[in-house]
């Protein structure tokens, strides 16, 4: 920028050449005489020497004028450019603005409210058979899932993915770029996986559409009757016992048989596990179910009490498990109310204490 | 664990007299997260423990008529589940470990989530809704199912939990 103006190269040089050295001036006590054609000459250069400034000053000028009018021409791009992005600008903050303040008028309330209503939605649309047709979708999607991470797919990709990091690398491609591209081997088994590709999504579609067209004949699976409704609290309702070849139930740990410790009881004179249960099933008589009742809080044994002591035995020795509440609930059609009421005491162990057989090891 | 009036009786408990109490509380409403609950609460009672159960937040989709045949369970976030989360998080990956783990308790004869609370409720559990809460998810009593007891705060589970074993699941 002012690299042009060298005041040393322009009006310094000037001085010097425009006053030489004067060696006819007298050197001594001449100096009043010769004294005024020497200032004029000196007043000549000072003025010759100012123009000069004012003619470099003036390129200065000059230079700094065209800078100026670049500048301002470059201030009218930047203000245009923010004239006519501000309407856009201002439309996007009112939007936003706008909606915050929607937002914070409703409040998250009315925010959360909008949420549930989508639930509710969700709920109140999809019965138990959609859901259940949404199984069958579900097992398509892992079959999805499982297929493309195969270690053969996955390597596929990532060879795919490492070729699109060095996109920048690449130039563009034209018609005849890809041509010529196409006669490379790589390319066209690339251009032979992705056309069979594009073939199965065009077939899913086909197939789509047709299902689309047939839907209305489509037999619905009438899961929903079975799911939707449930037995009344108070319905006795004798349930199907599951005979899994006498299997443990549901986390069950099968015992060992009894206790190794026994423990006689001189009132009961048969021998009893540390916890109080027949040591052996075969001791049982029902004069000794009387007694063992008492100890769990049964004064006298009805016919109910009957029919679940009876149950439970025939269950044991079935299948050398002690039924827990569930499975004596669904044998005798009893509920789990009236199993409590009978055997208020820790029901599934009063029962076993009482049958004569060992403890129930299920949680249920 | 033991609390002061928390008589431990010996042996099976059967046939001894005692006052221990457990209170649990379910504020999820997952399959894994109510199930716990649901049988520590049931084996309270059958070892002749007095039970109730709190539900509060999600946990109240247990207890909710609408939405108790529809508990699902998230994969996703589970160190030791078999799927990756990743892959947990895909659309449907959700439905289908709920559908899967339904299957599972059917095959291990436990009953579904509504004919547990019915069997609960049998057993003398005592069944609560949280008050909050079902402010906060628009609930009304009507939306429950019959056996909840009642819709209790914070301070009535105190009261009623005095010398309970309080348990968090």
């Amino acid at each position: 920028m002012i690299t042009g103006l060298d005041p040393a190269a322009a009006g310094g040089g000037a001085t010097i050449n425009h006053q030489p050295p004067k060696t006819d001036a007298p050197q001594n006590g001449a100096g009043l005489a010769g004294a005024n054609p020497d200032a004029n000459r000196a007043s000549v250069a000072e003025q010759i020497v100012a123009e000069q400034d004012v003619a470099t000053l003036h390129a200065k000028v000059d230079a700094l004028t065209a800078q100026v009018a670049t500048l301002v021409e470059r201030q009218r791009w930047q203000s245009e450019l923010v004239g006519e992005a501000m309407p856009i600008v201002k439309l996007g903050m009112d939007a936003m603005s706008e909606r915050l303040q929607t937002l914070e008028e409703g409040g998250w309330v009315r925010f959360g409210e909008a949420v549930m209503g989508i639930g509710e939605r969700i709920v109140g649309t999809y019965g138990p058979d959609d859901v259940a047709e949404l199984g069958d979708a579900i097992v398509g999607i892992l079959d999805t899932v499982r297929s493309m991470t195969q270690p053969a797919i996955l390597n596929v990709a990532n060879n795919a993915s490492a070729a699109i990091e060095r996109a920048d690398e690449v130039a563009p491609v034209g018609m005849v770029g890809m041509v010529k591209a196409s006669q490379d081997d790589d390319v066209q088994r690339g251009m032979a996986v992705m056309l069979e590709v594009l073939r199965n999504v065009g077939k899913g579609v086909r197939r789509a559409k047709l299902e689309r067209r047939l839907g209305g004949q489509r037999p619905r699976p009438a899961a929903a009757d079975r799911r939707r409704t449930a037995p009344p609290a108070q319905a006795v309702r004798p349930r199907q016992v599951r005979t899994n070849n006498g299997a443990a139930p549901a986390c069950a740990i099968t015992q060992p048989g009894p206790a190794a410790t026994v423990s006689p009881m001189p009132e009961l004179g048969v021998p009893l596990t540390d916890e109080g249960y027949l040591a052996d099933p075969h001791d049982w008589s029902e004069e000794l179910a009387g007694k063992l009742a008492a100890t769990v809080g049964v004064a006298e044994l009805g016919e109910q009490h009957w029919q679940v002591i009876h149950f439970a035995r025939t269950e044991f020795l079935d299948k050398s498990v002690s039924p827990n509440i569930r499975r004596l609930t669904g044998g005798t059609g009893l509920n789990t109310r009236q199993v409590y009421q009978l055997f208020p005491k820790a029901p599934g162990k009063s029962i076993a204490r009482v049958a004569g057989i060992p403890k129930p090891a299920g949680c249920i | 664990m033991h609390m002061a009036t928390a008589q431990p009786s010996p042996g099976s408990g059967v046939g001894t007299h005692t006052t221990r109490k457990v209170a649990l509380i379910v504020s999820k409403g997952g399959l894994d997260e109510v199930y716990p609950a649901y049988i520590l609460a049931n084996a309270a009672r059958q070892s002749d423990i007095e039970a109730m159960i709190f539900f509060t937040f999600y946990g109240l989709d247990a207890i909710t008529d609408k939405k108790v045949d529809h508990l699902h369970v998230n994969m996703a976030g589970n160190p030791t589940s078999p799927i990756p989360t990743v892959v947990a998080g895909l659309p449907g990956m959700e439905s289908f470990a709920a559908h899967m783990m339904r299957k599972r308790m059917e095959d291990l004869d436990l009953p579904g989530a509504r004919e547990m609370i019915e069997i609960l409720d049998q057993a003398g559990v005592e069944l609560y809704g949280c008050q909050l809460a079902m402010e906060m998810m628009k609930l009304n009593n009507e939306d429950l199912l019959p056996e909840v007891k009642d819709v209790i705060t914070a301070s009535d589970f105190y009261d009623m939990t005095n010398g309970a074993q309080i348990i968090f699941t």
